[in-house]
């Protein structure tokens, strides 16, 4: 006892001093996390990098065990389910013949076009190894990172929906920012009336529909898609349907199962070029100077049977 | 019962406190809800620290707080630091203030952690408006710090009577001060 309160007389100005240090650091971390955000996030996901993955053992089993908890309960569920399952096939039949009949009638009339397709859209498959951990956050993490080749920005989805963007790659790991996050601003196209939109995120499961041009000539149960504005997200990526809340406003649900994300698919895209310069491609500048033609371009008559 | 805890107990407490911490981290980042947004639950972490800052302040000493909520705020996309600078500054508040505490009723201990809290609450979201950052809504932000309260008596009886660590009396509250 004694020797403890001996002690106290010297070390407690020591541990103030260590105290205001380390408040000062802590105070200056956060600074750094504001003022160089992408650093700060950066070593955010390195850290993630080096710990989450080797917690993969451990977090597998409980995760599967949790999972099976959650079937275990719809087991009481089972034989309504499989009447509407069933029922649901048998529809899905019927759709599937018309989608087969249309293929090929598609595959017809753009052979007859001529039409060139994008490049076929390929995708890295990842495994979902942790969630955001925080009520006000959405994202999981990835056990696909920088080593398969995954860049910032890239559209994920799941087998049917579009899920979230990556935002923050590791090494080995890399997070997605779910739809429904509180940061996550998408832009999309409302099918039928095929007007252009922002899907804002808000915390919710049901993110909200706003920008847009004429709500009036959108109902619920229309399609939304990705539409490639900004070149952010690749076009025509199925999102998910129009839902109207209590409050009247368009909201979207998603396509994608938020509630069981297991395997997502990260795909990738090339950035297209941009058409900055509208002529040069198609033949000279109209109208024609006499004198710039003359100076700066070849003579249109050599130009247009190359490009056009 | 009346004097320091032996070096082994403490030890065992530290253990036992950053073994705690490192579970309730875990046990988060499991990716088993990710589409329900549900109730935000309440903060383990931050309740554990400040019973034990009352009762045995040696058992929570600074570096285990700052590595435990620090790598929380890694893990749990916090702004990073913050909640770890305001918890630091929140469990120093009330060890500051265990001479008082020693031999109050619960109820006032009840009353100042739950200050302590909702003070770290509205600081948290002070600085982050100064900083111009976006924030979560005030509504879940409160239930989760009204949630750790709630949950603060129960951690205290768990404490009280399955760890068996009762608050320090007077006389050793200067030696309690360390750590």
């Amino acid at each position: 006892m004694a020797r403890d309160r001996q002690d106290n007389s010297h070390s407690r100005p020591v541990r103030r001093l260590l105290l205001t240090v380390l408040l000062l650091c802590l105070a200056v971390l956060v600074l750094l996390w504001r003022i160089d955000n992408p650093r700060a996030e950066r070593l955010r996901s390195a850290v993630t990098d080096r710990i989450v993955p080797n917690l993969e053992w451990v977090m597998a089993p409980v995760t599967a065990f949790g999972r099976m908890m959650d079937d275990f309960q719809s087991y009481s569920r089972l034989y309504e389910q499989n009447a509407e399952l069933r029922r649901e096939l048998q529809q899905m039949r019927t759709w599937r013949e018309a989608a087969l009949q249309l293929e090929q009638e598609n595959a017809r009339l753009l052979d007859l076009n001529r039409v060139q397709l994008d490049p076929e859209l390929t995708f890295v498959t990842g495994v979902v190894l942790a969630d955001s951990g925080s009520p006000f956050r959405r994202s999981v993490l990835l056990n696909v990172g920088a080593r398969d080749g995954i860049i910032d920005g890239w559209a994920t989805m799941d087998g049917l929906g579009v899920v979230g963007r990556i935002s923050g790659v590791g090494e080995n790991t890399s997070r997605v920012i779910l739809l429904t996050d509180s940061n996550s601003r998408i832009p999309v196209t409302v099918l039928p009336s095929g007007q252009r939109a922002l899907l804002m995120g808000d915390n919710t499961g049901v993110p909200l529909l706003e920008f847009l041009e004429a709500p009036e000539d959108i109902t619920a149960s229309d399609s939304v898609v990705t539409s490639g504005d900004g070149g952010v997200f690749p076009p025509d990526l199925l999102v998910g349907h129009v839902v109207v809340d209590r409050e009247g406003r368009l909201r979207v649900r998603p396509s994608a199962d938020f509630s069981r994300l297991n395997f997502l698919r990260v795909m990738r895209s090339h950035p297209g070029t941009a058409l900055s310069d509208p002529g040069g491609m198609i033949g000279p500048p109209w109208p024609l100077m006499p004198e710039e033609t003359e100076a700066d371009a070849p003579p249109p008559a050599e130009e247009v049977p190359t490009d056009g | 019962m009346a004097s320091t805890p032996s070096p082994r107990r403490l030890w065992t407490w530290r253990s036992l406190y950053i073994g705690l911490g490192l579970g309730v981290i875990f046990f988060r980042i499991l990716p088993l809800e990710t589409g329900t947004p549900g109730l935000p639950g309440p903060d383990i972490i931050l309740g554990v620290t400040l019973a034990w800052v009352v009762r045995q302040p040696a058992a929570v000493p600074l570096w285990a707080i700052v590595f435990l909520f620090l790598l929380s705020d890694f893990l749990l996309q916090r702004p990073l630091g913050l909640w770890t600078l305001l918890a630091l500054l929140g469990s120093e508040a009330l060890r500051n203030r265990r001479a008082g505490l020693a031999e109050a009723p619960f109820l006032v201990e009840m009353a100042m952690v739950s200050g302590i809290v909702l003070m770290m609450i509205v600081a948290e979201r002070v600085i982050l408006w100064v900083l111009m950052t976006d924030q979560p809504s005030l509504g879940l932000v409160l239930m989760e710090g009204l949630a750790t309260i709630v949950i603060y008596p129960l951690v205290v009886l768990v404490s009280k009577f399955l760890l068996r660590m009762d608050k320090l009396p007077l006389v050793d509250l200067e030696a309690g001060l360390r750590g």
